[in-house]
């Protein structure tokens, strides 16, 4: 008798330190719950000029990494938003559903090692850290490298390596890798990214002025080294040349 | 009569005040619209002129309201008003900073909507103050209002022209304090004697003292727009600026840094030899904070020049045997680096910026290999189009490559600036200077889905066909592409065969793809760089086909041939496909829409709330006041006013924003056109405003008609005498803009200050309110007529404001009749 009550005490007093837990944090499930809302509106079931991003895993991610945990105090209300962010150093986040886009058409696998050039807030690096075996990226503004550490450290992304440098000449200890992707702007590919990438590996690289990609460039090395690339839109345009009445 | 104020007398020292303080305004203006060059981009200036005139305008509203306290201690007030505005001039700029704008999240966040108001009003406290001045004495002025009205227009007109060559003596800022100096001068010889007894002296250091202050405290030094390149590379760990100058065409830095490597589109080809991907270490040169050219390391070795031969600038050399050339644009030397690899035995770099000529043949002589110096360059200090005009010489190659930064060209920030390398006119005269083999190379940034290439190829087939190439001259054109820039090659003589072998064989060494050239095939297009759809070969093989004309009409992007009319080559809006873009892509729109053109537009919208509340709302209870006082209006006359009035703003407005764009072409720099657009108007319409004093009001019609014809024959003979001209000498070419613009100005002059003296004889109370309906129009007329030039072209905005003055004349006639009704007979 005297056993049972203990036992049932000890969960009663488990039950009320949980239900203590989750009264203290309602901020963070607010913000959960605008991950997936943004997740749901702009991503999976994107509005119809965008192709929908569907593979479960990068969804998964997107709604798992804390995206207001990446961005300025007092942006953090916005963080959800469909739209770029600054986060300093003429540096932006980018708009979720572009960085789901981008994960999703890197293809990652869980057995890859992934470089991201140009670290910026971490978040990328923080959701492929979720999908693949290494992530290892690169700032070369010191104080933006440091904040993503730092605050990678903080949500035990383990998988991230962060290293303050020049991104020109990748991360040759650690090369090749499966996959890269390029966000700082470049007027050039670093024909040593180029190098380190691995035979069937993929680079994305998107292009466009601060606070809007135009377009994104992939780039695919074959198994025998040539080298490939696709341009595309991250929109659906209507045909270019329908008439105006044409709607 | 009831309410009517009784003014002081207006003297001679009132008009010194009256001058120095439209000179310190005006040279504000400019100073302010290098200062907002300097933050954001130039397309600001638009902005700039529209605060001033709100300014003016408000300041009309106000001296109403208050008009019985001012003209009852007007000394006291003129005093008051200078102290004020002498302060503004710094900290206006100061505190505008500090609400921190950022005009490219104006489409993402609504509280930048807010911001861009509140620096917009901020920013035109200066000029309301100072329009106050203006108000008090033209108000006052009574009958003497053309003389004053003229004091008024030569002193900004001296303001202006002054200005400019006092940019080469420092940067924008540190000129703030000759302005504040200015103002107070003038204020001092006119009224410290009179206000306050002898007290008014005490103004002055007080004054001074506070604007030592706003130095101290909050200098107006103007903060980079964190996006602009020079900011964004100062971040890199070893970046240093070497070297800094100013000058009226831009504050220029140069960079250096072991992190810069900028190789345009270079191919990802380059390196993968095994040879490794070697690049010279470099440094960029930047005006007003944005990227205009990179110098490179160069020591004499042209085996480390490589790397450009994997460019789609080197296409042409691939093509023919091409040794004499021109590159446009020279900047840092990069195509003359480019030319000297491909063996070119004589190259001219044409530099329009004699800074950067300077630090390239100075400081920066010996990093870039005194390339400037070698025996077979030859470095030329012109504007592309007048140095052509100015030569019979004829040229195996014409390079125009990447003359605009890339971040600045995505973003569509260039979309509101005019451009004259990029028109018709201009790629025929660069034809009619190519040997007979010789090839135009024109490259450009990448845009998805294009813009940019395909108005570049559009524009060519028009200039072909100018020049009288009209069988097949989409012969004569060939298109590649990186993966970041488009080269379209125009020959006077078509490509063979063997040329095009040659050029895809350069392509498909490098990946890059092969666009256009006669009778290509879809399989051959889009092969490396894949795009979704094979939008350049689409486009320009439809640009060049018989359905070229529905292709342009049909086309989500403006991409029509430019032509020198209508400059603007970066702008590619079109308001029928506008609402198509947003209702699909709602905010998604924004990376295909141009922010300068958006810019404009919000601009257009500040100005016409701001104008409406804080000038025209007030004015229409007080309009009530003042008819009461009169006796009563009867509506013709109100609406004859407020006509008369409103059409000369907007009218005058749509002309200034049309000759702005216009004289850049002969002059080469759109600070000096608009300094002598500017200030040759003010001046001309200073004297013309001075020569009405004793003319009756029938004389509007000598004007207006005098202001029809030279709008018209402008239109017509303008295209002859501006080719006749170009190749002239810059003295000459001042010259003659300074005579054509003057001859317009003089008659310019006139509407307003006839309109003023009637009014103020007939219904003096009302003056205030012509006086700010002239502002709200000038206001919104300042941006709306650059509007209408983007597009419509030059020419048609400046025929709708002849056609504005000839309503405003019959307006004036129906207003003023009883006066005038024996002088329009």
């Amino acid at each position: 008798m005297r056993r049972r009550s203990t036992i049932l005490f000890s969960l009663l007093l488990a039950l009320g330190l949980v239900l203590d837990a989750s009264a203290k944090d309602p901020a963070e499930t607010e913000f959960r719950l605008l991950r997936e809302r943004m997740v749901k509106e702009q991503i999976s079931d994107a509005p119809d000029y965008r192709d929908s991003v569907k593979d479960p895993r990068v969804l998964r991610a997107m709604r798992t990494v804390p995206r207001h945990l990446f961005v300025e105090k007092k942006l953090q209300s916005a963080a959800y938003g469909d739209f770029p962010l600054p986060i300093g150093y003429g540096q932006t986040i980018s708009q979720p559903y572009i960085v789901a886009l981008m994960t999703e058409m890197l293809e990652v696998k869980p057995d890859h090692k992934v470089l991201e050039v140009g670290a910026g807030s971490g978040y990328q690096a923080a959701v492929l850290s979720l999908l693949v075996k290494e992530v290892y990226t690169i700032e070369i503004i010191e104080a933006l490298a440091r904040q993503a550490e730092e605050r990678i450290e903080h949500l035990q992304y383990a998988t991230v390596r962060v290293r303050v440098g020049d991104g020109y000449y990748g991360w040759e200890e650690a090369a090749p890798f499966d996959r890269i992707i390029v966000t700082c702007a470049a007027s050039l590919v670093p024909p040593p990214l180029v190098k380190q990438l691995k035979p069937g590996g993929k680079m994305c690289i998107p292009v466009g002025a601060a606070y809007s990609v135009q377009y994104l460039t992939m780039v695919e090395k074959s198994e025998t080294g040539t080298i490939t690339m696709r341009k595309s839109i991250p929109v659906r345009f209507v045909p270019l040349t329908r008439s105006g009445n044409e709607e | 009569m009831e309410g009517q104020t009784k003014t002081p007398p207006v003297t001679s020292r009132h008009a010194v005040l009256l001058f120095f303080t439209s000179a310190s305004v005006l040279a504000y203006e400019i100073l302010l619209m290098r200062l907002l060059s300097i933050s954001f981009w130039t397309h600001f200036a638009y902005m700039v002129i529209s605060l001033a005139l709100l300014g003016f305008g408000t300041s009309g509203s106000f001296l109403f309201l208050l008009s019985r306290r001012v003209y009852g201690s007007m000394e006291v007030w003129l005093l008051l008003l200078a102290g004020a505005a002498s302060l503004s001039f710094p900290l206006a700029f100061s505190l505008a900073k500090e609400i921190g704008l950022d005009p490219l999240q104006l489409v993402w966040q609504n509280t930048e909507w807010f911001k861009m108001f509140a620096t917009y009003l901020v920013m035109a406290i200066p000029f309301l103050l100072s329009g106050g001045i203006v108000g008090i004495i033209l108000s006052a002025a009574g009958r003497d209002v053309p003389k004053l009205y003229a004091t008024d227009l030569l002193g900004a007109g001296f303001g202006c022209m002054a200005v400019v060559p006092a940019l080469y003596l420092g940067p924008p800022w540190l000129l703030l304090p000759l302005l504040s100096g200015a103002m107070l001068a003038g204020a001092g010889w006119c009224c410290t004697r009179t206000a306050w007894g002898n007290k008014g002296i005490l103004v002055l250091p007080v004054t001074g003292t506070l604007i030592l202050a706003c130095y101290a405290l909050l200098p107006p030094v103007p903060r980079l727009h964190h996006t602009k390149a020079l900011a964004m590379t100062l971040s890199f760990p070893d970046a240093k600026v070497e070297s800094e100058r100013h000058g009226p065409l831009g504050l220029i830095h140069v960079v250096g840094s072991s992190l810069i490597r900028e190789v345009p589109g270079l191919s990802l080809n380059y390196g993968l030899d095994g040879k490794g991907a070697i690049l010279p270490s470099q440094k960029i040169i930047f005006s007003d904070g944005d990227a205009l050219s990179t110098i490179s390391r160069f020591k004499g070795d042209l085996n480390e020049l490589e790397h450009l031969d994997f460019t789609t600038m080197a296409l042409p050399y691939h093509v023919r045997p091409l040794k004499k050339v021109l590159v446009v644009g020279a900047g840092g030397g990069t195509d003359v680096l480019l030319a000297l690899k491909q063996k070119a035995s004589s190259v001219i770099a044409l530099e329009s910026n004699a800074q950067v000529a300077e630090l390239m043949t100075g400081p920066f002589a010996g990093f870039s290999g005194h390339l400037y110096s070698k025996p077979e360059v030859q470095l030329v200090i012109r504007e592309a189009r007048q140095f052509l005009h100015g030569t019979e010489d004829r040229f195996d190659l014409i390079q125009v490559s990447l003359l605009d930064s890339f971040g600045g060209s995505a973003a569509g920030l260039y979309s509101a600036a005019e451009s004259y390398l990029y028109t018709t006119e201009a790629f025929r005269l660069f034809l009619s200077r190519l040997s007979d083999a010789g090839i135009l190379a024109v490259t450009r940034w990448l845009k998805l889905p294009p813009r940019d290439s395909l108005r570049v190829f559009s524009t060519a087939m028009s200039a072909l066909r100018a020049a009288g190439i009209s069988h097949r001259p989409e012969e004569h054109l060939l298109l590649i592409r990186s993966w970041k820039t488009s080269t379209l090659l125009v020959s006077r003589a078509p490509f063979t065969p063997e040329e095009i072998d040659k050029a895809t064989a350069f392509s498909d060494r490098r990946s890059f793809d092969v666009d256009y050239y006669a009778g290509i095939k879809e399989e051959r297009a889009n092969r490396y760089d894949v795009q979704e759809e094979a939008y350049d070969f689409n486009g320009a093989t439809s640009l060049a086909g018989p359905e070229s004309e529905r292709f342009l009409r049909d086309y989500l992007f403006d991409v029509s041939p430019m032509r020198d009319d209508r400059p603007y080559f970066s702008h590619f809006f079109r308001w029928d496909k506008a609402w198509t873009l947003i209702r699909q892509l709602r905010m998604e729109f924004l990376p295909f829409v141009e922010i300068g053109y958006l810019l404009v537009i919000a601009t257009l919208v500040q100005a016409v709330m701001a104008g409406g509340a804080l000038i025209l709302l007030p004015l229409l209870g007080l309009r009530r006041a003042g008819e009461r006082a009169e006796g009563g209006l009867s509506a013709r006359e109100v609406l004859g006013m407020l006509f008369y009035f409103g059409s000369i703003g907007f009218a005058f407005m749509f002309l200034e924003m049309a000759l702005l764009p216009k004289y850049i072409l002969l002059l080469a720099h759109p600070i000096y056109s608009t300094t002598v657009a500017l200030g040759a108007v003010l001046v001309f319409a200073g004297c013309g405003s001075l020569s009405v004093r004793h003319m009756a009001g029938k004389f509007l019609w000598v004007a207006v008609a005098c202001v029809c014809a030279w709008v018209l024959l402008q239109a017509l003979l303008e295209e002859r005498l501006f080719a006749w001209v170009l190749g002239w000498p810059f003295g000459g070419r001042l010259a003659v803009s300074v005579v054509m613009v003057g001859s317009l100005s003089f008659f310019l002059g006139w509407p307003f200050p006839i309109g003023l003296r009637e009014t103020s004889i007939r219904f003096p109370s009302l003056v205030p309110w012509a006086w700010g309906i002239n502002g709200c129009a000038s206001v919104i007329g300042a941006v709306l007529g650059k509007m209408l030039s983007m597009s419509v072209g030059l020419r048609t905005t400046m025929l709708v404001a002849a056609v504005l003055y000839l309503f405003s004349a019959i307006a004036f006639c129906f207003t003023f009749r009883e006066r005038t009704e024996r002088k329009c007979d």
